[in-house]
């Protein structure tokens, strides 16, 4: 399996690699100049054309690539054109932690809702819960983060203040020591979490259901009744472990849409991460931030691949690697 | 297969222990609300705002907030002051002001002045100042010419690429491409600056382009002009204004603090401010709501209800009129000039009774009616009725009136065609009217444009574009008929929009050819008072009014939302925070 992991990753490089040389120029050859800001009436026609030389965007595409493909090899991302000229890794840097805070706990409850609510619905099939289960899913699968999460906003921040509107604390939180900064930023995260998790976990209960009426149909579940033994280590021990197979592979490949997700919620909730980061960049053309975020989002949906496929050899045996 | 199922179930049983202490931790806090309680709340003011700042240095920043938070750090050589009596402004020194008080209600004081007085030479071309001598650097190290002299010569470095290298035009050497910094400033002592121009320049224009901030020459010396950008000095400015730089945290908040040292002209009224990135609207419309924020600009007018509503503690407060939003037409064949560089009228927009006809369908009235109520102004030309010394009082307002704009299209030769749109030798009045997407205001004007103008047998589509894309298809003259907007500088120079060297007047997006509006430019500039030009733009105001280059919509009362905590605040259309050092704030009740 080392080996097959070993291959994964050496193929890896080539496959980032061709998506960040194609992103290179795909935003390149988009409309939009990085110097458009510093076109506007009182502001000398001389200073885009400075601010273009300083970012080295006179030069030929293919010069410019040659460039940019040197300072790659060296691990130089080069600097933020939107932000005041600061290294895109320590952009990212700060970004990175939050996004990760927000996909980690949201992959967490994810997975915790959609399998309870799958296996209730599952057990309980064509009862009047699943129906009910089922359209309550459906209806929050369908609907788009965006609008939920300003909906939430409205109704949890506004009409009953319980949770804070925006932020990742609340001003002046340092002061309320380790426990309190800690509990401040839960309290914060609380909404956003709800909102990602709401329509991630309805999408995963309707595998969980799914996959466990399928086992629950087995000759193995019927021998584990016929033994006499109770209905709930039946459905929990017998028939949910092996209808978490196909779920647990869910966890890799979910890595990346979680993170799309996170773009909008970090947009409208005032989070500092990669998503608020992303969208500005693409906005203000900040080529060397667009491409290193490429960078990371491509990495992460290799390695949230790999790790599907890794966790599928790991919890089937019949799969060899 | 037992190892993983342990594994699994243990991941399941923390994920269900983390959403616990989750669940409990909301029950917990929920119900709290705004973390600073009592006395630290009342000494700091909370403003949201749309984007981070930039750079915290005079030099380089660029964005509008960058500015204003710049103001409030570094000292200025002159207080600049907007007369809302006369639309004019005003420089202060200590012991010297450019025009007498007029009375103005938004007076400043000019204590904050570094310069006490000043002499223009007879021949208006070189201008000396004398600078106090207790100015210091909030290092303690004192204020004196040389880091006048020191930070222009970065403001004129190109490597630098200052967006402020403008206000060195008129300097020694800046007609022959490079200022001649060691002629065109002198500094034979701490406390006086001398700057010399290659021609005679008006005094106002002097006092504008000499007052750019300094730097202190003894810490930023020696960092290299190539590093400049990124020198950590950025995120840790030494200034001497009211305020000083206490945190910043890259797109979450900035905070400053009331520096106590300053004696120019004294230490902010409030401990702390505090400036709060939230980039989506409508979350900052609700932290205003919920008293977590203090000020939040350009309020959407069909929000205040439901903000007063919710709040009854915020207040809208208004400034302008400095933003207009117009319709503009291709006046020229913009293809036809991009590939020969030739001029050829456009044949739909390239008559300008077609143009005033067009004026005339569009129902400008109820656009305001409809979206901005009371804080829309009709638009004649684009010389704000703000800059009450130079707008034209008596010109009337193009009414809606769609009967003689079809008149007046019929005279033109645009007869109606067997679908409806009017044609002419075979062509259809068929065309894209372009906006930026997500302007709210934008888009409800366009739909009821598109509507008049099917009334009278137009044919319009509307087209959203991202912003960038759209401003680079405006610049390459790609677009035929779009809805824009300006903000108008407080110094009258329209140059750049109208000129008719197209090369030259960049921002002359329709192609407007007028060459009598680039004299009357370089007439109104050469008048050593701002004053005596207004001859010459009220003929401008005529010559726009005529010709309806673009169909001006209407001029935008900025609405700025404001607790009713903050006292003292006069905004004017310089900024909304104009004079920020001088606010207080209401101490909430005692419990």
């Amino acid at each position: 399996m080392l080996r097959y992991i070993f291959k994964r990753l050496l193929i890896a490089v080539p496959l980032i690699f061709g998506v960040l040389t194609l992103t290179f120029f795909i935003i390149r050859l988009a409309p939009g100049d990085p110097a458009a800001f510093f076109i506007q009436p009182g502001i000398s026609p001389n200073v885009a054309e400075q601010i273009r030389q300083q970012y080295g965007l006179n030069d030929p595409l293919p010069v410019q690539y040659i460039k940019w493909l040197g300072n790659v090899l060296h691990g130089d991302f080069g600097r933020s054109f939107s932000r005041a000229q600061q290294p895109v890794f320590d952009v990212i840097a700060e970004a990175l932690p939050v996004t990760m805070t927000i996909a980690v706990l949201t992959l967490i409850a994810n997975f915790v809702f959609g399998i309870i609510i799958g296996v209730i619905s599952a057990v309980k099939q064509n009862s009047f819960l699943d129906r009910f289960l089922t359209v309550t899913a459906l209806f929050f699968y369908s609907m788009p983060e965006f609008w939920l999460a300003l909906m939430m906003i409205i109704l949890f921040a506004l009409k009953w203040p319980l949770f804070p509107v925006s932020g990742l604390n609340e001003i002046g939180a340092e002061s309320y020591g380790t426990f309190g900064f800690i509990m401040d930023r839960i309290w914060h995260l609380a909404l956003p979490v709800t909102v990602l998790s709401i329509n991630g976990s309805a999408g995963i209960a309707r595998y969980v259901r799914g996959s466990m009426l399928e086992v629950i149909r087995q000759d193995y579940v019927r021998t584990a009744r016929a033994k006499g033994l109770s209905e709930r280590v039946v459905i929990l021990k017998h028939a949910l472990r092996n209808a978490l197979l196909p779920v647990v592979t869910l966890m890799g490949s979910s890595l990346p849409f979680i993170f799309s997700g996170a773009l909008f919620i970090e947009v409208i909730f005032a989070f500092p991460g990669m998503g608020r980061v992303t969208v500005e960049a693409i906005f203000a053309r900040d080529y060397p931030l667009i491409i290193a975020n490429t960078f990371v989002s491509g990495t992460m949906i290799v390695f949230g691949n790999l790790l599907a496929d890794v966790l599928y050899a790991v919890v089937d045996p019949r799969i060899k690697l | 297969m037992m190892k993983t199922t342990k594994r699994i179930s243990r991941l399941l049983s923390i994920s269900l222990l983390a959403a616990s202490t989750l669940l409990t931790a909301c029950s917990k806090s929920g119900g709290k609300s705004g973390a600073l309680s009592g006395a630290a709340r009342d000494s700091t003011l909370v403003i949201g705002m749309l984007g981070d700042a930039d750079y915290l240095n005079p030099v380089i920043g660029a964005s509008l907030t960058s500015s204003e938070i710049t103001g409030l750090i570094y000292p200025g050589l002159l207080q600049g002051e907007f007369d809302t009596k006369t639309g004019l402004l005003n420089y202060l020194a200590l012991e010297k002001r450019l025009r007498p008080s007029s009375g103005n209600p938004d007076e400043k004081s000019p204590k904050a002045a570094l310069a006490k007085t000043w002499t223009m030479s007879p021949d208006n071309r070189s201008i000396t100042y004398i600078l106090r001598d207790d100015a210091k650097w909030a290092d303690g190290q004192p204020i004196t010419s040389r880091d006048f002299k020191f930070a222009y010569k970065l403001y004129g470095n190109p490597v630098i690429a200052s967006p402020r290298q403008q206000f060195l035009a008129e300097l020694v050497g800046a007609d022959k491409g490079q200022v001649d910094f060691d002629r065109a400033i002198e500094t034979p002592d701490d406390t006086t600056l001398i700057f010399h121009f290659y021609k005679p320049v008006p005094e106002h224009l002097a006092l504008f382009h000499t007052s750019l901030t300094p730097l202190p020459e003894h810490l930023w010396k020696n960092v290299k002009p190539e590093e400049f950008r990124e020198s950590k000095l950025n995120q840790q400015p030494v200034g001497a204004g009211p305020y000083r730089l206490a945190d910043w945290s890259k797109q979450q908040s900035l905070t400053l603090s009331s520096s106590v040292s300053c004696n120019l002209p004294k230490p902010g009224n409030i401990k702390r401010i505090i400036y709060r990135v939230i980039p989506d609207y409508t979350v900052r419309l609700a932290q205003l709501q919920t008293g977590d924020v203090d000020v939040v600009e350009n309020i959407k007018p069909e929000d205040f209800a439901a903000v007063q509503k919710a709040n009854p503690n915020v207040d809208i407060k208004t400034i302008g009129l400095r933003v207009y939003d117009y319709v503009g037409w291709q006046n020229i064949d913009g293809d036809y000039y991009n590939q020969t560089g030739k001029i050829r009228p456009n044949p739909l927009f390239g008559d300008p009774v077609v143009r005033r006809a067009l004026t005339m369908a569009i129902d400008r009235q109820s656009i305001i009616d409809g979206y901005l109520g009371e804080y829309g102004v009709l638009a004649k030309t684009d010389i704000s009725p703000s800059l009450k010394w130079a707008y034209d009082d008596s010109i009337k307002p193009y009414g809606y009136d769609p009967a003689q704009a079809v008149k007046l299209l019929e005279a033109a030769g645009w007869m109606p065609g067997p679908d409806g749109i009017r044609q002419k030798n075979g062509r259809k009045f068929s065309f894209v009217l372009y906006t930026n997407a997500g302007n709210a205001r934008r888009n409800y004007a366009c739909t009821i444009i598109q509507q008049n103008l099917r009334e009278i047998g137009i044919d319009c589509k509307i087209e959203m574009q991202e912003s960038n894309v759209f401003f680079q298809n405006l610049q390459e003259r790609k677009l035929g008929a779009w809805m824009a907007g300006w903000s108008i500088g407080l110094e009258i120079d329209p140059l750049d929009v109208w000129g008719s060297d197209l090369k030259k007047s960049r921002f002359n997006f329709p192609g407007f050819i007028n060459p009598r509006i680039g004299q009357l430019c370089e007439l109104a500039k050469n008048k050593m008072r701002t004053e005596d030009a207004r001859p010459y733009w009220i003929e401008y105001q005529k010559i726009l009014h005529e010709q309806q280059p673009i169909t001006f919509l209407y001029w935008i009362r900025e609405t700025q939302g404001f607790s009713k905590r903050i006292q003292g605040a006069k905004l004017n259309i310089s900024g909304t925070f104009y004079n920020i050092d001088d606010w207080t704030l209401k101490p909430s009740i005692a419990p």
